[in-house]
Parts: C-alpha cells; sequence; structure tokens
C-alpha cells in the first residue's frame, strides 16, 4: 500500500546555505506523524516545501516529496494547484491571518471548492453532483491521479462548464460547517467576528472540504489558548476518523505530540535525528537531542527543582559544527562524532541518527 | 556622526552624492562674494538679456592656453540680439583682480575665484532682464533660499515635536486643548494664510525684516501637522512594553518622552524633515513669486523666477532665466534622497 | 509570614467604541489576594481573563478603576507623584514578548542602567555588568543592541533590568511563552535561583499550567476578570473544584474534557462562566459566587460548594 507522504532526501537551501539537509519521513494512510523541532529546526520549511508554498530565495536543491506516490518535485505550477487543496490541504498557526477579513467565513471556504472532485477512490464526502471539466480532468489525467472515466462518470459531468453550482457549494460549505462543530450562522459571519478557537475551525473545513487525503497542520494550536486547542486537537482526531485523512502535524511542543500523534519524527539543524512511535520517545529517547529535549519539560519537576537543560544553542545554519550538528551540546559524544555526520540507523521500529546505534555515515 | 556618514556611502549612495551636492550648494552660498563674478545687483544694460558665455577649451582643434569667453557683439539692442565674437577672446583667470567688494560684509577684497579682464564680460548663466549677471545673482539668491529651508523647518519641528509629544503622551484636557489649537492652525488654507500673515505687516520692510518674517511665518504654519501626526505616533508608541518598563522603573514622564518615544519617532520625523525642507523652499519662491517675498534687488531663486510668470516671450527669447528652477529642483531632489537615505541608515536594526 | 501585597477588590473596567456604541468592558472584577514575601504566586488564565491586567493594575501601570492595593502595608493606589515614582522601585515587571520589551534604540547596558540613580557613570557601568553577569549574559556585551541579542538573552536582559532597583517584588508577565521549550527551562531556571538568591517574590502570569504548577507555590485561576479559585497549587491541580477550574486542569495535561467553548454574549449579571458551565442553576445566573475558603488555604467561588463552605 503507497504511503500517503513520502519525503525523500530532501534537501532545500536558502539562498547559498542548506537549511534541509536530508529529511526523509513518510506518513502512511490513516496515520498521524507529528514533526517536532524548536525554532531553527527547519520544521516549518519541511511542511511549507510538501506543498512547494516556499518562500522566495528558497529552493530546492534535491530530493523528493511523495504525495500518494506523485513526485511533486517535479510538477509545474499548474498541476501543482490540483494537487494543493485537492490532495493535501493544509492550516496554519495564526489563523486570523490566513482568513480574509473583508469577506465571510463561508464565502472564503466556498472559495476553496474546487471543481471537479469527484474522482474515483475519493471518499464519501466527495459526491453529490459535482463534476469536473474536461480539461481539468486532462490534467488530473497527467498526473496520473487518476484513471480514464467509465461512462457512467462521464455522464455525471455536470453542465457545459462543469462547474459546482452556487447552491451545491453553499450546501457543501454548511455541511462542512457542521462537521466542524460550527453553527449555521458562522457562514454569515466575517473572520473579526469568531474566536481564535472558530476561525481555526474555518480554516479546518477549508482544508477539508475537498476530501484530502493528507493534512498538513503546522502549529495550529500554538496561538490558541489551551482550552481552545483542546478542541482542536479532538476535531482533528475526529476527522481523521471520519475522512481517513493521514495528517503532519508540527509542533514545537512535545508534550502535544505525544499526547495526540501516532509517530513523531524529532528534527534538529535541518535533519530528522530521531522517528519513532510516540510511546517509544517518551519511554525510551535515542538520540541524546529528544532525551535532553524531554526532559526541559517542566511538569517533570517538582516545584523548587532544577530542570535540566541543553547547554549552548540551536547552531546558525551558515555555521554548522562539522561532524554531527548536535555534538558541541551533546554529553555523549565521542570522537567520531567530531568528523562524521551519523546517518540513519534502525534500532528496533525507530530511525536514530547517532552513533552511539551504529556506524552508518551519512553520504552526499 | 562620521560614523553615519561613513554607513550612509555604503548603503545609499545617491543619498550620499546628495549629501555632497547639498553641501556644495550651500557652500556656493556662503561663499557666494567670493565666487560670483559680478554683485548681484550690477547692471549691464547694454547687455540685458544676455544669453550665457560658454567657455571654450579650443577652437579648430588647437587647444587654448586658458579657456576663454568670446567678445559679445550686439546685433540688435532693441530686440536684445547677440553674437559672439571669436576673434576676440578673453581668458578665464582665476583669482581675477576686479572691483573691490567686502566678502561677509567686512572682509575687503578686489580679487575673486575667476573672471576676465574688462572689457571682456562672463555672464555664465546669461543676463535677465536689467542685464544682471544670472550666475551671480543664483548664488546670493541661494543664501535665501536654502537657510529658510533650515531655519523654517528647524522651528517648527521644535515646536510640532514638543507639542505632539507633550500631548500625546499626557493625553487628557491638554491633549484636547492643544489639538483644537492644532487643528485651528491647520485649518486655514496655508497659502492665504501667509499672505494674509505678510500683509499685515507694513510693505516696505528691509529685506532682512522681511526675511526673518517670512521664516516665522512659515515655521509658524508647519508646525501643525508635524504636531499632529507626532501626538499619533507617541499615543501607539505610549503603550510599547519597554515604555512601560520605564514607567516601572520609576523614571519621570520627561525622561521617558525624551529618552524613549521622540527618539523612536525619529525614522517618521527625519523623513517629514527632509521632505519638509523643500517645502518651504518652494514656500518662499511662492512669496516673492507674487512679490510678497524678499525684494529687488535682491535675489531668492523665487523672485528670479517671478519674472517669467505668465511671460511667454521672457521664455522663449531668453530660456536661461528658468536656471533658478533647476536650482531649486535639484534641491528638492537632494533633500530627498538624503531623507531616505537617513531614514534608513539611523535605523537601529541597520546598526 | 509577612504579607506584602494585599489586594482589596481590585477592579478594571475600560469602556471601549464597538459596533453598537460605547460598550463598558470588565477586565477586573473583585479581586481579593494576598502575596506573601518570598513565595511564587502563580495567575493562570487564559486570553481575556484578566491575569495581565491583574499584574499591571496591581503595580499601577494600569489605573485600577476600583479597589485598593497595599504593599508592606502602604496603600499604593492613593500614592502620586514622586512618591509613588520612589515607591515603584520595590517591584518591577518582565514582560512576555522579549522582542518588544527593550527599547530598539537603546543599548542593553543604557536600558538595563536607567534605574540605577545614585553613583558615577563608572559605577553605573559596573553595576550593569555585575546585572548581566548575574542573569548569565558576557558583560562584555553591555554597549550592544537589543536586535543583536536572540529571544532569550533578550528576556535574561529584561530580568536584568527589573533587578536593576532592587526590587523586593517581580512581576513575571508570561516571560517564557513566546521562547522555545529549551530556552524556557533555562529562563524558569534563573528565575528560580535569582529568587532564592535574593530573596524577591513573584507573580507569576502565565496561560500554561504546566509551567505554573512547576514554578508556583500557590495559584489563583482567572475566569472572566475574576478569581474562581485559589489556594496551594498542588492541591488544587490535584483536586480541582470549580467547574473551569477542571476543565483547565484536564485540557492541560490531556484528558477527557468538553467540547470547544464558543463565544457567547457575555452574561451581565451572574456568574461568568454559567454560559459554559455544564451544572448552572438558576442562581448560577443572577448573582456572582464571592470566593469562599473549602478547606484550608483553598478558595473556590462557585455556588456548587455553597453547602459545603466551612465558617469564616
Amino acid at each position: 500500500m503507497e504511503k500517503t507522504l513520502e519525503i525523500k532526501n530532501l534537501a532545500v537551501r536558502f539562498r547559498e546555505t542548506r537549511i534541509l539537509r536530508g529529511v526523509n519521513f513518510c506518513v502512511g494512510k490513516h496515520e498521524s506523524l507529528a514533526l517536532v523541532g524548536e525554532s531553527g529546526s527547519g520544521k516549518t520549511i519541511t511542511a511549507r516545501s510538501v506543498m512547494r508554498l516556499l518562500p522566495r530565495n528558497m529552493y530546492f536543491e534535491k530530493g523528493e516529496v511523495l504525495i500518494n506516490g506523485i513526485n511533486v518535485t517535479e510538477l509545474q505550477e499548474k498541476e501543482l494547484t490540483e494537487i494543493r487543496g485537492r490532495r493535501a490541504g493544509m492550516i496554519f498557526q495564526e489563523p486570523s491571518s490566513y482568513l480574509n477579513p473583508v469577506f465571510t467565513a463561508g464565502s472564503q471556504i466556498a472559495e476553496a471548492i474546487k471543481n471537479g472532485g469527484n474522482f474515483p477512490g475519493s471518499s464519501p464526502l466527495r459526491g453529490e453532483g459535482a463534476g469536473a471539466t474536461s480539461k481539468e480532468h486532462r490534467i488530473a489525467q497527467k498526473v496520473e491521479m487518476v484513471r480514464p472515466l467509465t461512462e457512467a462518470q462521464s455522464a455525471r459531468m455536470v453542465g457545459v462548464k462543469g462547474r459546482i453550482g452556487r447552491f451545491q457549494r453553499k450546501e457543501r460549505v454548511l455541511k462542512m460547517l457542521d462537521g466542524v462543530g460550527l453553527k449555521e450562522n458562522v457562514y454569515y459571519q466575517y473572520p473579526h467576528q469568531l474566536s481564535g478557537g472558530m476561525q481555526q475551525r474555518v480554516m479546518i473545513a477549508m482544508a477539508l472540504i475537498n476530501s484530502p487525503d493528507l493534512l498538513i497542520a503546522d502549529e495550529p494550536t500554538t496561538a490558541l489558548d489551551v482550552t481552545t486547542a483542546y478542541g482542536i486537537i479532538e476535531l482533528l482526531k475526529e476527522m481523521m476518523a471520519r475522512y481517513g485523512l493521514s495528517l503532519l502535524f508540527i509542533t514545537h511542543d512535545i508534550s502535544l505530540a505525544v499526547n495526540f500523534a501516532g509517530r513523531i519524527a524529532v528534527m534538529y539543524a535541518g535533519k530528522v535525528v530521531e522517528l519513532a512511535s510516540a510511546k517509544e520517545i517518551f519511554s525510551n529517547p535515542l538520540h541524546p537531542y529528544t532525551e535532553k529535549l524531554i526532559s526541559c519539560l517542566p511538569e517533570r519537576y517538582r516545584t523548587g527543582d532544577r530542570i535540566q537543560v541543553i547547554e549552548g544553542q540551536v547552531p546558525d545554519f551558515k555555521a554548522l559544527p562539522q561532524g554531527c550538528a548536535f555534538h558541541p551540546r551533546c554529553p555523549y559524544k565521542m570522537k567520531i562524532c567530531l568528523l562524521e555526520d551519523p546517518g540513519e540507523m534502525r534500532k528496533g521500529d525507530s530511525t536514530v541518527r547517532c552513533f552511539r546505534y551504529g556506524n552508518v555515515v551519512e553520504t552526499g | 556622526m562620521k560614523s553615519l556618514i561613513g554607513r550612509l556611502r555604503r548603503t545609499n549612495s545617491i543619498s550620499f552624492y546628495s549629501l555632497w551636492l547639498l553641501v556644495v550648494l550651500y557652500a556656493l552660498a556662503i561663499l557666494a562674494d567670493f565666487i560670483s563674478p559680478y554683485p548681484y545687483d550690477l547692471q549691464n544694460r547694454e547687455y540685458a538679456l544676455c544669453p550665457p558665455t560658454v567657455p571654450h577649451i579650443a577652437r579648430n582643434g588647437s587647444l587654448f592656453p586658458r579657456p576663454v569667453v568670446y567678445e559679445i557683439k550686439i546685433v540688435n539692442p532693441a530686440f536684445k540680439e547677440y553674437s559672439f565674437d571669436s576673434s576676440h577672446k578673453y581668458s578665464i583667470r582665476l583669482f581675477a583682480k576686479g572691483e573691490e567688494r567686502r566678502i561677509f560684509g567686512f572682509l575687503k577684497t578686489d580679487r575673486y575665484f575667476f573672471g576676465v579682464d574688462w572689457p571682456g564680460m562672463i555672464f555664465l548663466f546669461g543676463t535677465d532682464l536689467h542685464g544682471r549677471d544670472v550666475f551671480s545673482r543664483v548664488l546670493y539668491g541661494a543664501r535665501i533660499s536654502l537657510s529658510i529651508g533650515i531655519i523654517g523647518v528647524a522651528i517648527s519641528f521644535i515646536l510640532g515635536l514638543l507639542v505632539g509629544g507633550i500631548s500625546g503622551y499626557f493625553g487628557g484636557r491638554t491633549d484636547t486643548v492643544l489639538m483644537r489649537t492644532v487643528e485651528i492652525i491647520m485649518m486655514f488654507p496655508f497659502f492665504y494664510l501667509m499672505l494674509a500673515l505678510r500683509a499685515a505687516f507694513p510693505p516696505n520692510l528691509s529685506s532682512i525684516q522681511v526675511y526673518f518674517l517670512i521664516v516665522i511665518i512659515l515655521s509658524l504654519i508647519g508646525w501643525a501637522s508635524l504636531a499632529r501626526i507626532i501626538r499619533g505616533m507617541v499615543l501607539s508608541l505610549k503603550e510599547e512594553e519597554y515604555v512601560l518598563a520605564a514607567r516601572s522603573l520609576g523614571l519621570s514622564s520627561f525622561r521617558i518622552i525624551t529618552r524613549h518615544i521622540l527618539p523612536n519617532t525619529l525614522s517618521y520625523t527625519v523623513t517629514a524633515l527632509t521632505l519638509s525642507i523643500p517645502d518651504y523652499i518652494l514656500g518662499e519662491s511662492a512669496l516673492s513669486l507674487l512679490g510678497l517675498g524678499i525684494q529687488e534687488p535682491y535675489p531668492s531663486w523665487g523672485n528670479m523666477l517671478s519674472v517669467t510668470v505668465g511671460n511667454l516671450r521672457i521664455l522663449t527669447m531668453a530660456p536661461w532665466m528658468l536656471i533658478p528652477g533647476f536650482f531649486i529642483f535639484l534641491t528638492v531632489i537632494a533633500y530627498n534622497f538624503l531623507g531616505d537615505g537617513i531614514r534608513n541608515v539611523t535605523d537601529p536594526r541597520n546598526w | 509570614m509577612e504579607t506584602l501585597w494585599k489586594l482589596d477588590n481590585l477592579g478594571k473596567r475600560y469602556v471601549i467604541r464597538s459596533d453598537t456604541g460605547l460598550e463598558e468592558i470588565t477586565a477586573l472584577e473583585g479581586v481579593n489576594l494576598d502575596v506573601f514575601k518570598g513565595e511564587t504566586f502563580g495567575v493562570i488564565g487564559e486570553s481575556g481573563s484578566g491575569k495581565t491586567t491583574l499584574g499591571k493594575a496591581m503595580i499601577r501601570l494600569v489605573e485600577p478603576s476600583s479597589g485598593d492595593v497595599y504593599f508592606r502595608g502602604t496603600k499604593i493606589t492613593d500614592l502620586t507623584g514622586k512618591e509613588l515614582l520612589k515607591a515603584r522601585k520595590n517591584f518591577q515587571i518582565v514582560f512576555q514578548d522579549p522582542f518588544k520589551s527593550l527599547n530598539p534604540r537603546m543599548t542593553v547596558g543604557g536600558a538595563v542602567a536607567e534605574g540605577i540613580q545614585a553613583g558615577s557613570r563608572q559605577e553605573k557601568r559596573d553595576r550593569v555588568k555585575g546585572l548581566f553577569e548575574m542573569v548569565g549574559i558576557s558583560p562584555e556585551r553591555i554597549d550592544e543592541f537589543p536586535h543583536q541579542f536572540s529571544g532569550g538573552e533578550k528576556q535574561r536582559v529584561s530580568i536584568a533590568r527589573a533587578l536593576s532597583t532592587s526590587p523586593a517584588f517581580i512581576v513575571c508577565d508570561e516571560p517564557t511563552s513566546n521562547l522555545d521549550l529549551s530556552i524556557q527551562a533555562k529562563i524558569l531556571n534563573l528565575l528560580v535561583e535569582l529568587k532564592e538568591k535574593m530573596g524577591l517574590t513573584y507573580l507569576f502570569i502565565s496561560h500554561n499550567l504546566k509551567v505554573v504548577e512547576f514554578i508556583a507555590d500557590r495559584i489563583a485561576v482567572m475566569y472572566a476578570g475574576r478569581i474562581v479559585e485559589y489556594g496551594n497549587t498542588e492541591k488544587i491541580i490535584r483536586n480541582p473544584l470549580h467547574p473551569y477550574t477542571k476543565i483547565l486542569v484536564e485540557a492541560s495535561f490531556f484528558k477527557r474534557v468538553d467540547s470547544d467553548r464558543k463565544k457567547e454574549e457575555q452574561v451581565r449579571r451572574g456568574c461568568g462562566f454559567v454560559s459554559f458551565c455544564p451544572h448552572g442553576k438558576e442562581i448560577c445566573y443572577n448573582e456572582k459566587p464571592a470566593l469562599q475558603q473549602l478547606e484550608e488555604g483553598h478558595f473556590v467561588s462557585c455556588f456548587r460548594y455553597r453547602e459545603s463552605f466551612s465558617g469564616r
């Protein structure tokens, strides 16, 4: 069974400096993976790379990003717009920044509806009378997202232009609003009239309205209150169950990730240094950075104790240390750590980049 | 200060050059007594509306030992036509001898920066209606125009910053009273207010008195809108966290306003400053244009242009009369670029 | 234990212009609490709960609309002019956003030196260097500008500035909320160390219950401008009484909880929490519950416990 998202050896640079230096991980169907890292780890860039929403001056250097087997890095801009929103949706950190203040919530969600959501193999939400224009369909065929239509499916194509009608859109939006736990009147409200939690739900509605297979969530709860954030997390879990979503969840909060995701990938200085199941990571962290990160959590201490901290600072991408990027701050460092960059090594079900578990050296 | 200029050169070359251009202009104005070959009021009636005497360096392929100007031959005095006779040449000499004059009002000298021997005439920018050398008048006129800009702006800004700062920081009744006053001032149409204020004084004031009057008028009008804008900025800066921190440290309001709030209005203030100076120069020109500013025979760029107003014939016959306008343009542009550069350079993020 | 602060019915109301004309927003209401010398008193609440207003109103960075504040017996709310400026030296504040709490045009050394009144220029410089060392920043950096420092370092500078007047008390307004986990840990450690070394008392405001649990001896839970529960940290977290506290504890530590609240219209009278409370009864809509002591040192404002309140 192919994976929903596969990232292979992804390298991204900012001008001349390498930011992502070989990121590898995958998210299977119906799986949730949390990408955890502090600022400067490269986690946000990784998230943007999936949908190729990189800012100016950032370029793909090498590697592949495969969504449902399709290599996104090779697509043209036009083909990419088919992927965005349809195969994969994305939600961001500050919902108020990503919602246009002069349009109602309803109209923005409706705007996100793509024509022709009715591809074979789609989940039940896509349905009733939506059709595709022949042009869009040809493009979709080209990116091998869809097999040629059967007779029955051709017959279901709507109208001359094949666009989804206004009323059908509204219906879909209302259905979606209900699905994310918002009342119908939110359709007519403007973003500033909604609370942070409601805005985030609107964003989720926009991201999921075309029933994508993958949802990328870039720190969706960081800007929200604790109780609101909890509601959003519950909502995401429900969406995953209902629509069979795969979820890539970016966060800096490892304790949040552990309570919520199936697997966790820890990033440091542009690489995934450990990839393991949530249970494993907390009970048996392999990489020294993971171990130290967990020991920074205040909830593990009693009042009056001193929290065990990591010495040093996150390195600047322009001045990475030679060998393993973490070695200056690592309590277990060995001679080889100063010379060579560790490659990926397996220990049980987990993957880790650390010479304590093997001798694989990073190539390329 | 030195480092600021150095930084300017590195980052914004155009504003660096603008700075030098302005320095040159101001130097010319200050040294007008010495650099201009003729006094500003010396009339050579036989040479009225004479075109510029262009210095020539060579003729027929042979270099002259010194740049020369050709002799001016009067072709038709009634129609003010002239031609240049290349057979009679006058060398341009540095530190030429001429009539005795006082520099800065007290240094006596009879030497000028450059000139030609009598009876040659050197009119680098031509002459005006009365036969006065435009070049010399431009230099003397620079004194008025350039200084009015700076002094007027300085007064306006001190007033504007003070009033805006106090109004914004203290709020309440102080704010209301000050702002209503400002609005009343702003209500008046700038131009008519200027005219009215000028007209309130007797028309035959001496030039110096008129000069000061103009400066005061311009600055009294100009501070109002600045005060409003500064007040707005202060209102928002007041809530910044570092201001709250300063308050909690127990610092006095005066100190907070001067050390924390006003310096952070600098980016706007400096830009506005450099953009206003041209306004003041133009304001003075406008006044002079209407005959309410600096009076004849004392030149200012404004009143030199006033002759050409509505008088197309002069323009077609003697386009060099517009040269003062070109100098105004140059000054305004230079200040613009300089302002850009200064704003960039004073942003601490670039330090 | 010496009582450092006594807040008596502290309140703060704002008048703002809204879509429906002038509206009065109650940011704080009826806040009664004591802060003891040497403790870290945590204030936990979400956005709009009034926790930041509490911190600012207490030290009069924001003028209270009602109530009184006593510091070591002196009525702070009555002080004016020079007296107030002098009193301010005793209580300082560290802000949440390290980027906005330092004047970008001032050197960090200058910012920290502002609070130091006495001494020659050299003495002041030495003192500032000393403070820098205390907070873990190289003293060589006193002439640098804020933008040359990282977020965590800027917070250290802010802490140094707060210490410059040798205060007895510091309001820490979400000092670590904008920082990465590992940096947060360091700053928390620093705060704890400084408290022990210099005998400080803190008011620690946060929305993160995990952090507050770690650092605070006693906490007050705030909702809609009122304190709904307060007392010993451990007791409250282990056994939250007020319905809101329960939700907060469950959401922070990830247990089952009710779904997201919607932004309902503010109920004018009655308990501020009633619109979301699963146990709301008629009295809750009509009267505001007062803070009452339930067990030793544990106060709650909720009508559910009306019967169980021990006699005071």
